[in-house]
């Protein structure tokens, strides 16, 4: 029995989005407003000696980091100050920004940056991993070209592989990949009195308006506002602020509005992708098979500057046990500089890679020893009790038995995997996987401070206040059921305005899988008091703050603790027949069953796991996004960078089990990013069957899988 | 602004293409991506489009006995769904792009932008293809083999207009067709193989094979043709197959495949053709 709210209503916003009456950034009529376009370092790094402008016409504006106020200071204020906004000296990347041209005729913006030339002395770009490891042309980021490590360990390792009977080794590498949101970048900035209003495409208004705020200096009152978004995917977590602070920058300056919306190729050029990795897994193992340890070494590349390679990294090296019990370990994580464009957020934020090397390791493992893959992982598998990576505690049950026998009935995966180890060139595999919830660690507590309101009008009519943004996955019907049911009001009748840092409370950024779980429960909690407190005719307002949920406990030092509150579950089936003509391979069945609590509305549960795990497969086997010797993206348009059309993969068979999460509304729990951690691993796992070699990286294209079958 | 010219007839077309010195445009659907500029900005565009579509003259597909003559602003969707066009050119059509775009771009836009990667071209080659220039001082058919000299080069003169393709109406038992693809949908081809045989009590009759973007311009070797032509089918080896035309795959590395795939699955593909007919006997 599924839970009564998860039953779907329409959503309140799909009818203008499908008809086209919803305003995206670019619809809005900024009638005066300027075009603001970047100009960008056209080499992959050196340092500039001279910037020269054409002459400018009247009427148009070159803005550079000179022009930051004394008071501000030209750096992007993400998780590490090492990013300036405007480059000064130093290039790190191809595509750095150096400055700002505005006007009014984009006509002639576009020539003037066309007739811009660069002088510089040029240092030798370090554009792999491999490169950065070799520190060619000299470290790009200290002296060993690490923006960030860390590390954690259990038990002897060193003794477990010295005692082992067998050790199984693997690498594993996963490439970029582009969130191809529809609608591109796109922010308008201008002044009215005295404060600097951005009114745009963005995940995370009050990130923006933080990064604004930092870049200008603490004179200035800053308000940032949301426009109707046409996809995110993690790619406008950063980018608004990269985008946005430069913006503010010239907008205070010429006093004018300037907008700003990037052209495709710009954006697919330009604008932060996933962080490829390369992940070392080696395994202790017994005479018969069993796993006495496992040592993972995990790069990834965070390209020039740090933007959020930390946190991703923190999730990659805190998923990278996966959903098994394994107490010997030890996990060291590198994010290594190198001379591409910043790596950035995306959907899963680290987990999709970690979980692609876990899986394929024990896929290989489980042939070595000879056994069915899914009878060697069931050994692990955590539960309710048990210590987590970090040392924390799975604090609720754990239904993955539940969820297998549930993708058994589906896909039939067992009876497949066997039958094809008799047919040639098909082949079915099984991913499992858990996805932290919300931010990592105790940031939730120690940095986000979440805060979200409830609102009734005095005419009785009821809003909903929280700086969460609906990029397609739905809180703006989710949010509404949520506080609806708790005050008996149909769900369409309440107000959820697009979010204005001068409006609503900080209730954090939309990302990590937290908007259900945390803001959603503060909207609960807001709805419930409201209710008990309920007087007619009254205006009310009931704001709710963020807590840690009793018992949850971590140390940031030590990376010890509850890394996350809890988990969202998943199984992802993949089949595939592989074409041995072409290596072409044909994805003929894909299932997802997942324990996302309790779904608010299937509907949009439903349309996250199909997204989700075409994008994952897309991932897996298609988007290729690879770069030339200078670091740049090779794939710069949607004729070259493939992701998935309705004809590449069959409809997801998809599924929930409900485990209601006790510090989540109705018992939901974050599920938006865990529908894009395994489809991936399943669909390799699936072609390693049907062609019988270790398929160790992604995507997997037919140009890969040939490499692999003529070795 | 871009200035637009949309005749109704052939004549007043050829005029402004001479005195105008404008640029066709059918489907527009290649121009359209050559002539991109920043979102915002004003086209590239210099000189007048001469939209071709609204010259009635242009839309027919007219039966000559043995060959078509096809109009050049008939549409691929058209010419996918009409009978009398040999059906392998039918299923190079029906892969090309998706159906909006289908229902726009037309076969001579296909043959004029001259792309190694143009769907049509390899299966207009099998067919000994012949194109009708037409200028105000006369007409001139010219084989398709002859027009196209290189990536996107023709010898299409300014003032001359295509005006129809000559395309031989047979229709072979014996037929393949593979385009090998980014993905399943609106993908640019990796590489294609065209190919058909008439066979005789097992006796090779004719055979002709035919790649699209594994050299400068469609790969078709008479001369390699002709060292099968008249042997028995279960006869021929296929490594020999094969090695026969490994010399003439010379494709390159590009953002949508590599040299070393494009030569290997082009010859699997050369294999796979004759392996199917003589599986079929
Ligand atoms: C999303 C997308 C997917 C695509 N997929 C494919 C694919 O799978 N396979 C493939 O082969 N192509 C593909 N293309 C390319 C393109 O659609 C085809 O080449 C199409 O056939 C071009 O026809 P058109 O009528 O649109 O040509 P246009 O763009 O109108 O013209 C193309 C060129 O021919 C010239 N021209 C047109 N008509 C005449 C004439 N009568 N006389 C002289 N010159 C003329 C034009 O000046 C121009 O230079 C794709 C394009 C896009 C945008």
């Amino acid at each position: 029995m599924k839970a009564e709210i998860s039953s779907s209503i329409p959503r309140p916003d799909g009818k203008a989005k499908a008809s086209g009456l919803a305003k995206y950034i670019g619809d809005h009529d900024y009638k005066d407003a300027l075009t603001a376009r970047f100009y960008r370092s056209d080499f992959p790094r050196g340092l500039i000696r001279n910037v020269s402008v054409p002459p400018l016409p009247e009427g148009y504006y070159h803005i550079n980091y000179k022009d930051v106020s004394p008071e501000g200071e030209n750096i992007l204020a993400l998780t590490r100050k090492d990013w300036p906004a405007f480059a000064e000296e130093e290039i790190r990347y191809k595509g750095q920004i150096i400055g700002l041209i505005c006007g009014p005729d984009p006509n002639v913006v576009d020539k003037i940056i066309k007739g811009i030339s660069i002088d510089f002395k040029a240092i030798e770009p370090a554009v792999t991993l491999d490169d950065s490891l070799a520190l060619k042309g000299g470290p790009l980021v200290g002296e060993d070209n690490l923006l960030d490590k860390i590390t954690l360990s259990h038990g002897d390792c060193d003794k477990a592989f010295s005692e082992a009977a067998e050790t199984v080794e693997g690498t594993y590498e996963t490439g970029f990949q582009e969130q191809l949101y529809m609608e591109p970048q796109g922010l308008v900035a201008w002044v009215e009195n005295d404060k600097v209003n951005i009114h745009g495409s963005m995940q995370c208004p009050y990130y923006v308006k933080h990064a604004v705020q930092e870049i200008l200096g603490p004179e200035y009152k800053v308000r940032a506002v949301e426009a109707t978004i046409g996809g995110g995917f993690g790619g406008k977590e950063d980018y608004p602020e990269i985008m946005g602070a430069p913006l503010a920058v010239a907008a205070l300056k010429i006093g004018k509005p300037l907008r700003m919306i990037f052209d495709r190729s710009e954006d697919m050029a330009w604008t932060s992708k996933r962080h490829p990795s390369r992940i070392k897994v080696r395994t202790a193992h017994d005479k018969s098979g069993e796993i006495l340890a496992m040592d993972i070494d995990c790069i990834i590349d965070g390209g020039a500057y740090e933007s959020y390679s930390l946190i991703v990294l923190m999730r990659a090296v805190f998923t990278s046990t996966g959903v098994y019990n394994l107490p010997v370990f030890n996990v060291e994580g590198r994010a290594l500089a190198t001379c591409t464009v910043p790596s950035g957020a995306f959907r899963g934020f680290g987990a999709p890679q970690a979980i692609f090397a876990l899986e394929m390791h024990m896929e290989k493992c489980s042939r070595k020893f000879h056994m069915e893959s899914l009878e060697f992982k069931k050994t692990y598998f955590l539960k309710k009790g048990d210590a987590t990576i970090t040392g924390g505690k799975i604090r609720d049950d754990v239904v993955l038995d539940k969820m297998i026998a549930r993708a058994e009935e589906m896909s039939l995966y067992s009876h497949k995997r066997k039958s094809y180890k008799d047919q040639p060139w098909k082949g079915i595999g099984m991913a499992l996987f858990n996805h932290g919830c919300g931010f990592t660690g105790d940031g939730e507590q120690r940095i986000i401070k979440a805060k979200a309101a409830v609102h009734k009008r005095a005419d009785g009519i009821v809003e909903i206040q929280s700086a969460a943004v609906d990029f397609g996955q739905g809180p703006r019907t989710t949010f509404r059921k949520i506080v609806g049911k708790i005050l008996g009001i149909p769900p369409q009748e309440i107000l959820y305005s697009l979010p204005d840092t001068d409006v609503v409370p900080d209730s954090g950024p939309t990302v990590a899988s937290r908007t259900i779980m945390i803001v959603g429960y503060l909207l609960q909690e807001a709805a419930k008091e409201l209710k008990s407190n309920w007087k007619e005719g009254e205006d009310q307002r009931v704001l709710k703050h963020y807590e840690m949920p009793p018992g949850m406990s971590w140390d940031q030092e030590k990376l010890q603790g509850d890394a996350y509150a809890t988990f969202g579950w998943g199984v992802n089936v993949c089949e595939v027949e592989v074409d041995p003509l072409t290596w072409e391979t044909r994805v003929t069945g894909a299932w997802g069953i997942y324990d996302v609590g309790v779904a608010i509305d299937e509907k949009v549960v439903n349309g996250q796991i199909q997204g989700g795990m075409s994008q994952a497969l897309g991932y897996g086997a298609m988007e290729n996004l690879t770069v030339d010797k200078d670091g740049v993206f090779q794939q710069r348009s949607m004729a070259d960078y493939m992701v998935p059309t309705t004809l590449d993969f069959p409809r997801t068979g998809a599924d929930t089990i409900d485990n209601p999460y006790e510090y989540g509304p109705f018992g939901a729990k974050g599920m938006g990013e865990m529908v894009h951690d395994g489809g991936h691993a399943a669909f390799a796992a699936a072609v390693e069957q049907a062609v019988g070699r270790d398929c160790p990286r992604i995507p997997l294209i037919p140009e890969t899988l040939m490499e692999i079958m003529k070795k | 602004m871009v200035e637009t010219l949309r005749p109704r007839k052939l004549d007043e077309a050829l005029t402004w293409l001479s005195e105008r010195k404008a640029l066709p445009l059918a489907g527009g659907t290649d121009l359209m991506v050559h002539f991109r500029n920043y979102t915002g900005t004003d086209s590239l565009i210099v000189r007048p489009v001469l939209f071709t579509d609204a010259i009635d003259e242009l839309h027919s597909v007219e039966d000559l006995g043995d060959s078509l003559k096809i109009g050049a602003a008939c549409l691929l969707s058209e010419l996918e769904n009409n009978e009398l066009v040999p059906s392998l050119l039918r299923q190079a059509i029906s892969q090309i792009a998706a159906p909006a775009l289908r229902n726009r771009a037309t076969l001579a836009g296909n043959v004029c932008n001259a792309s190694p990667a143009g769907d049509s071209l390899p299966p207009l080659y099998l067919y000994d293809s012949h194109v009708v220039l037409a200028s105000s001082s006369g007409t001139r058919t010219i084989p398709l083999v002859d027009f196209i000299t290189g990536p996107g080069k023709t010898i299409r003169t300014d003032d001359e207009l295509l005006t129809h393709i000559l395309v031989s109406k047979s229709q072979n038992e014996k037929i393949y067709y593979r385009k090998v693809g980014t993905r399943a949908a609106n993908a640019l081809s990796k590489l294609t193989v065209a190919a058909f045989a008439e066979l005789e009590n097992n006796i090779i009759m004719d055979l002709r094979m035919a790649f699209g973007a594994v050299a400068p311009v469609v790969v078709r070797e008479r001369a390699v043709e002709i060292i099968f032509i008249g042997k028995s089918i279960d006869q021929v080896d296929l490594d020999e197959f094969r090695q026969a035309y490994a010399p003439h795959i010379r494709p390159i590395d590009d953002q949508r495949s590599t040299a070393l795939y494009r030569k290997e699955v082009a010859l699997n593909l050369a294999g796979d053709f004759i392996r199917k007919i003589q599986e079929n006997l």
